[in-house]
């Protein structure tokens, strides 16, 4: 992790001196960028687990290495860092890595680990100079469970059809296994729903079948791109509780729908997205214990418009709405009611400094608690539905 | 008064600044491809790297011409983006493995060169350059 940070700083030294382009050495193309941010809270800790005192743990960094080796085939690789809180604590990974054959461009193939298309951002959902808003919407693109959704090693095919006077169509239909380091983020979150029963997550999580597919429809109208996509995957997570007495495992299937419609006229972006999750957990005890099944349906979706006035300055907003549970959205079942969803309305100022660095700015209101963790607000009585965070955030990219 | 210039300020801030900068753009391309006429959707196809050759099978190779106004218009026109929101678009590719922006130039005379001596290239240049060794294409 010291290589890769000590390199992005001194390309980014470089750039504050004088315009730096792509590296590209032998014909490889190197690529990078590093955002350093900051986050506070009033009511609750958020994302991090001590945002009320204010946390700079909030960070991402990437590199990427990629060459054309003939005019169908290309491969390429990205290492890639995090820090959010407690969780992740910039390990290196490996984002994606993969070799891409393009027969014809209705028809390629791709094979290794690739990025999950799943709603307009899941697969740039780290690199922050590619939005306006910092903290995307938690109900779609929650960061803490990021891991569990963010790319799969296995096999894809993907193409554009040029449909003419229809417009355009680009799919992606991906098969393989995630496996998610329980330290990435994935863990934590587990471990708070598990910690009211006395349970904690217990070694890696596999999702050994995931699929996904997407479609996004270019459409006659200029600027209007509507999409869809689905990502089903069993997880399969060991758990232990009474400090390891009972060994069991939560296991079974989550399928996510995402329905997307992006329009962009002139400076003016606008988006949408709607999202359905379905899970079916079973916690697999020995006997005599018994093995519940649950099923819980999610939903949240989200409006954003962002306007560039001129090249150095963007104003974005969005509203997010999110129910981890449909059948329960007022949280008359809930202890506390307002762990029953989650409104968040984000204002966001992003300034363009050169083409290289990016700083942002932003405020959320939110009422409701639902994806306040417990584990990081231990003695709060979570008396407030209403309560504010923000963000701020510096990116270099290159 | 105050209110008045805040708000004419706003407006200012508020035009695209492309409105100040149209100019008529040419399509140029290397002479060894074999069409001369494109439609706009080709075109744009071709510089979000959805299309990737020509009718004959042989490779498209497309360049851009930064900072200019025939960039701003060329990619409002054919491409229905913005430069911004064409950076973003292939930084997009870039940093998930799908692809590697076009090669950019910063003056006609650059541009022209490079398509003339590049099989299969294809640019555009403002309608004032003077365009030599390259064949034109029409967009329809």
């Amino acid at each position: 992790m010291k290589k890769l940070i000590v390199l992005m700083t001194i390309l980014s030294l470089a750039a504050w001196a004088g315009p730096v382009a792509a590296a590209e050495v032998g014909g490889v193309n190197i690529h990078g960028f590093i955002s350093q941010g900051f986050l506070y809270s009033d009511g609750y800790n958020y994302l991090a687990n001590d945002t009320e005192d204010g946390s700079f743990e909030y960070n991402e960094a990437g590199i990427n290495f990629s060459k054309q080796l003939t005019d169908k085939l290309r491969i390429g690789l990205q290492l890639f860092s995090r820090d959010i809180g407690d969780a992740a604590n910039n390990k290196v990974t490996l984002d994606w890595a993969y070799a891409d054959y393009r027969q014809w461009d209705w028809l390629g193939l791709r094979a290794g680990r690739i990025k999950l298309p799943v709603g307009l951002y899941n697969e740039t959902r780290d690199m922050d100079m590619l939005r306006t808003s910092i903290v995307l919407p938690q109900g779609i693109y929650n960061d803490l469970l990021r891991d569990n959704l963010v790319a799969i090693n296995g096999v894809g095919l993907y193409g554009n059809v040029d449909m003419k006077g229809a417009g355009g169509l680009e799919y992606q239909l991906i098969a393989g296994a995630i496996n998610s380091d329980e330290d990435s983020g994935v863990g934590k979150y587990l471990n708070d729903g598990l910690a009211s029963s006395g349970g904690e997550a217990n070694g890696a999580i596999v999702n050994d079948t995931s699929y996904a597919g997407a479609l996004r429809w270019e459409t006659p109208l200029a600027g209007l791109k509507l999409g869809y996509s689905i990502f089903r995957s069993d997880v399969e997570v060991p758990v232990a509780f009474g400090g390891g007495a009972i060994q069991g495992a939560l296991e079974g299937p989550t399928t996510l729908q995402v329905y997307s419609a992006e329009y962009l006229w002139n400076n003016l972006s606008l988006a949408a997205e709607y999202m359905q999750r379905r899970n079916v957990s079973t916690m697999a005890l020995p006997a005599p214990f018994p093995s519940p099944v649950t099923t819980t349906n999610s939903e949240s979706y989200y409006l954003s418009a962002s306007y560039r006035f001129v090249d150095w300055f963007t104003l974005g907003a969005y509203y997010s709405e999110y129910y981890p549970n449909t059948d329960d959205r007022d949280g008359e079942n809930e202890a506390i009611d307002h762990t029953a969803w989650e409104k968040d309305l984000a204002l966001t100022l992003r300034f363009d400094i050169n083409e290289y660095w990016i700083f942002k700015i932003e405020g959320h209101a939110v009422d409701g608690t639902a994806n306040v963790l417990a584990v990081d607000n231990a003695g709060n009585d979570y008396s407030n539905n209403n309560w504010y965070y923000g963000a701020a955030k510096l990116t270099f990219n290159f | 008064m105050r209110i008045k210039l805040f708000l004419l300020a706003i407006v200012l801030l508020a035009l695209p600044p492309s409105l100040a900068a149209a100019g008529d753009v040419v399509v140029i391309a290397n002479p060894s491809v074999a069409t001369s006429s494109l439609s706009k959707q080709d075109v744009s196809n071709i510089y979000q790297g959805k299309k990737s050759t020509w009718d004959d099978g042989s490779k498209i190779v497309f360049v851009v011409l930064k900072g200019s106004a025939a960039h701003e218009q060329f990619l409002t026109e054919y491409v229905g983006k913005n430069d911004s929101q064409f950076d973003t678009f292939w930084k997009k590719q870039v940093f998930t493995g799908k692809g590697t922006p076009p090669q950019a130039f910063d003056s006609d005379e650059a541009m022209i060169d490079f398509v003339a001596k590049t099989a299969g290239a294809i640019g555009y240049v403002s309608a004032t350059a003077k365009v030599a060794n390259v064949k034109t294409i029409t967009v329809q």
